[in-house]
């Protein structure tokens, strides 16, 4: 049995300026029967110097904020869906419902018929193309629309909202501005609607179209389509939008805010101020922005380019260059295939830390344990980091088997770490015996197992203790006297433990420990001698003369003597152990009314000899003989010894009269029978007793004329269950 | 009322017994040894003993026998404790072996919930030192 545990804890860094990278591994490295334990505590503080700090920016750049501005272009030509949740990027349902909650800014663009539900206080623009419906519930961005298209149609704005809105109705139009929104509609050619309040929208459909918004808020538009359009712009959404369609369009976002884009064709949009997005589309796509997609991660489908990676170096699909707390979404793309180019801030924020210790937890469980060939590519701007990336790398222990013949995979510059290697070398015979009953093999092993491990922790480029150990285990399963001579020895070797070159620049600490232990074993593998210390040869390279060395042996043993020692207690008639059984607390009694008296043989069922005869005469005798010792000292005392062991004798001295010769001599028969054996006894109690008969000697006595035998008999026995 | 009490002195069972049968003994175990010198000078040993042998015998009912039956198969070799019928306090060993229950006859009528049966006498040796 071996069992190795181990135990790791890392704190890979901590604090801004000052780095504090701290390692703490303790491994039980075998701990089984064999009492053997090598244990190994390893603590390394990887880094206290400030300089060169590690730069390493605080959390708060970790979350873009839920009032994030969103951009997503969208260009359908068909059938799009697009299903945003929570805070993220929404947009866009063509022939489909779009649900859209919070305070998201959207931009919906339909084809045909749909029905936008802006819920809350979404700021939205929807273009329509054809019957439409749109219902703001709520204080949406402080409009409540609908939007009827294609012949009449009817918008209803509520309550204060800026709100630009160009629409091209064929013929009857209304719009309904309810509070103080102003709109200024321009149809069918170059429009320009203005919202004299907050928001001024200048529009152009058909053709080339502005929206201006006055206040804080400017937006351009240029939107050619073929049919009817609209626009609304609410509130402070400011958004300078450009959409060209069955063309090349061009879109520009003046400030740092949200786009949409819905486009057919190629396009080509940019971001003025913070964020950049470049989306090209085909045809029709499945856009879809999970959870914080808009800081975290994103998924696109399309046609062509059907990946879109969030991070900065998902090359060819979207490029975003973030500011730092863009950055720090790192954690979605934890999915295996990433790179992360960023400035040195960016990269080096605490969030890339983090990240990387995901990145490290993913490669201890996926990587670097089930996948040795794994490679990760990470550019940090910051070489201190690197080393935050390696020491991350480096908290994992390989195990292999040397058994296996597989070779450790482990460079030293990709994973830097604790290795270990164990080899075990059986000496033993194998003995394979058949169960008689159920045929199966059993297996048995005599000999020596002997068993040597190897530890290694390479040195690493930091001045850290680089520790070297040797365990070997060499564990006695089942020894007999012949396997002695040939195993001793063998156990007794350390296997060449030249595994090491140390050549670590601090302190280096090389523990052999040797332990044998029989697990099981003959009187004659009690004398297996283990005092030889086993052979190890060390190397040392580059290592000072004040290097310790330290060996230790233990020889441990187990002596079973339960087969061979009985522990004997007498019992003595007073004394609190050794008091005697109680009575029962309840006895049963005679059950009246027996008159027949059986003897039976045998005395367990069923019998194939009985006798009945009528009850015994009164004067039967009950008899107990105990066993016991009296003694009386030379001061008078009486010491009774007994022990309980000793038998107890029961006999009933019974007498019969008035019986038939039938009767008496059927007892003489019987006992002629069965003499010596034990018999059943069924007296007229309805007691049953296993027994023998005794004193068979009493004589057959005829009384009188008839029925007036008359015979007796000891019965010697106990009581017993009666089980015919 | 006739009282057995064992194992002494962590008692664990009583049975309680009728007062004996007359004839009952109590015999003294002191013992002089007496040596006549050639001169006739008469030199006595002496060896006394705290202890007496009792010998009472009992006239039970059959249940009351089976209990007593257990206690002996249980005790038979303990330090018993004894309240005899004058009651008197005794602390010493059965010396009977064995024991043997007879049954010479057939009970009284019996007593509800007591079976009718038999009646057994018992003769218990017993040798100890009055307390």
């Amino acid at each position: 049995m071996l069992c190795v545990t181990r135990q790791q804890v890392e704190t890979l860094a901590s604090g801004i300026g000052e780095v504090r990278v701290t390692r703490q591994v303790v491994e039980a490295l075998a701990a089984g029967i064999g009492k053997a334990r090598v244990t190994r505590q390893f603590v390394e503080v990887l880094s206290t110097v400030a300089s060169p700090p590690i730069e390493v920016e605080a959390t708060s750049t970790l979350s873009l904020s839920e009032e994030a501005n969103r951009e997503v272009i969208l260009g359908y030509g068909v059938t799009d869906t697009l299903s945003l949740t929570e805070a993220a990027n929404r947009i866009f349902v063509v022939s489909d419902t779009l649900d859209l909650s919070d305070s998201a800014i959207r931009v919906i663009i339909k084809s045909c018929i749909d029905t936008l539900i802006l819920a809350e206080e979404a700021t939205l623009e929807v273009p329509h193309f054809a019957v439409d419906t749109l219902s703001l519930t709520e204080d949406i961005a402080r409009e409540a629309m609908e939007f009827l298209r294609s012949v009449a149609e009817d918008i209803i704005l509520g309550e204060v909202i800026d709100l630009g809105l160009v629409k091209i109705c064929r013929k009857n139009e209304t719009i309904i501005l309810s509070d103080e929104a102003t709109f200024d509609l321009i149809k069918p050619a170059v429009d320009i609607l203005v919202v004299t309040e907050h928001a001024v929208v200048d529009r152009v459909l058909v053709c080339i179209d502005t929206l201006s918004l006055t206040e804080g808020i400017s937006v351009e538009m240029v939107w050619m389509r073929p049919a009817d359009e609209s626009l609304s712009l609410t509130e402070q959404a400011g958004v300078n939008k450009e959409v060209l369609r069955d063309a090349a369009d061009t879109l520009v976002v003046t400030e740092a805010n949200v786009a949409h884009y819905c486009k057919v064709g190629i396009d080509d949009i940019s971001l003025t101020d913070e964020a950049g997005f470049i989306i090209v589309k085909w045809g029709a796509d499945i856009l879809s922005l999970i959870e914080d997609a808009g800081r975290a991660g994103s998924e696109y489908g399309r046609k062509r380019i059907e990946t879109l990676a969030l991070s900065d170096s998902a090359t060819g699909v979207k490029q975003k260059d973030k500011s730092a707390s863009e950055s720090l979404s790192l954690g979605e793309s934890a999915t295996g295939i990433r790179e992360v180019v960023g400035s040195a801030t960016e990269s080096l924020s605490l969030s890339e830390v983090v990240d990387a210790a995901n990145v490290r937890s993913a490669f201890d469980t996926l990587t670097l344990w089930e996948t040795p060939g794994y490679t990760s590519n990470r550019q940090f701007a910051n070489d201190e980091l690197i080393d935050l990336a390696e020491l991350a790398e480096s908290g994992f222990i390989r195990y292999r088997d040397a058994v296996d013949n597989v070779a450790l995979n482990l460079t030293e510059k990709a994973y830097p770490g604790f290795r270990r290697l164990s080899a075990a070398d059986q000496l033993q015979t194998v003995h394979i015996d058949y169960d008689p009953i159920t045929y199966e093999e059993i297996i048995t092993y005599e000999g020596l197992r002997d068993s040597a491990t190897y530890y290694l922790i390479p040195a690493t480029p930091r001045p850290a203790v680089d520790a070297i150990f040797f365990g070997e285990q060499a564990t006695c399963i089942k020894i007999n006297y012949n396997a002695i001579p040939e195993s001793a020895d063998d156990t007794l070797v350390m296997s060449d433990a030249a595994y090491l070159v140390t050549t670590g620049a601090a302190v280096d600490v090389l523990s052999a420990t040797d332990a044998a232990a029989v697990i099981k074993s003959s009187l004659f593998a009690d004398e297996l001698d283990f005092t030889e210390e086993a052979e190890t040869t060390v190397i040392r390279n580059s290592l000072g003369a004040s290097d310790t060395l330290t060996l230790g042996e233990a020889v441990l043993w187990y002596n079973v003597l339960e087969d061979y020692l009985w522990v004997y207690h007498p019992f003595v008639g007073t004394g609190p152990d050794t008091n005697p059984e109680p009575p029962p607390s309840e006895l049963e009694g005679p059950i009246p009314g027996i008159t027949e008296f059986k003897l039976l043989y045998p005395s367990v069922g069923p019998f194939t000899d009985t006798l009945i005869l009528r009850a015994p005469k009164l004067g039967n005798r009950d008899r107990l003989q105990m066993n016991r010792v009296s003694r009386e000292t030379r001061g008078g005392t009486l010491i009774v010894y007994a022990d309980p062991m000793w038998p107890k004798v029961q006999t009933l001295a019974l007498n019969f009269s008035g019986l038939t010769w039938a009767e008496a001599s059927g007892l003489h028969t019987f006992m002629d029978a069965h003499l010596g054996m034990e018999i059943g006894m069924l007296d007229w109690e309805h007691r049953f007793w296993k027994g023998i008969l005794m004193k068979l000697d009493d004589p057959i006595v005829q009384d009188g004329p008839g029925c007036k035998y008359s015979v007796g008999f000891e019965f010697e026995g106990e009581m017993a269950t009666y089980n015919p | 009322m006739f009282r057995m009490e064992a194992p002494y002195p962590i008692l664990q069972t009583l049975t309680v017994m009728p007062n004996p049968q007359f004839s009952d003994q109590e015999t003294n175990l002191n013992t002089v040894s007496r040596k006549l010198a050639m001169d006739g000078t008469r030199y006595t040993y002496v060896k006394r003993r705290v202890r007496r042998k009792m010998l009472w015998s009992f006239r039970l009912s059959r249940n009351k026998a089976l209990e007593v039956r257990a206690f002996f198969m249980s005790y038979f070799a303990s330090k018993i404790r004894i309240t005899d019928h004058r009651n008197r306090v005794w602390l010493g060993y059965f010396t009977s072996n064995p024991f043997e229950f007879d049954t010479p006859s057939r009970a009284a009528p019996a007593i509800s919930p007591m079976p009718k049966g038999e009646t057994q006498t018992i003769d218990i040796e017993f040798e100890g030192e009055e307390q």
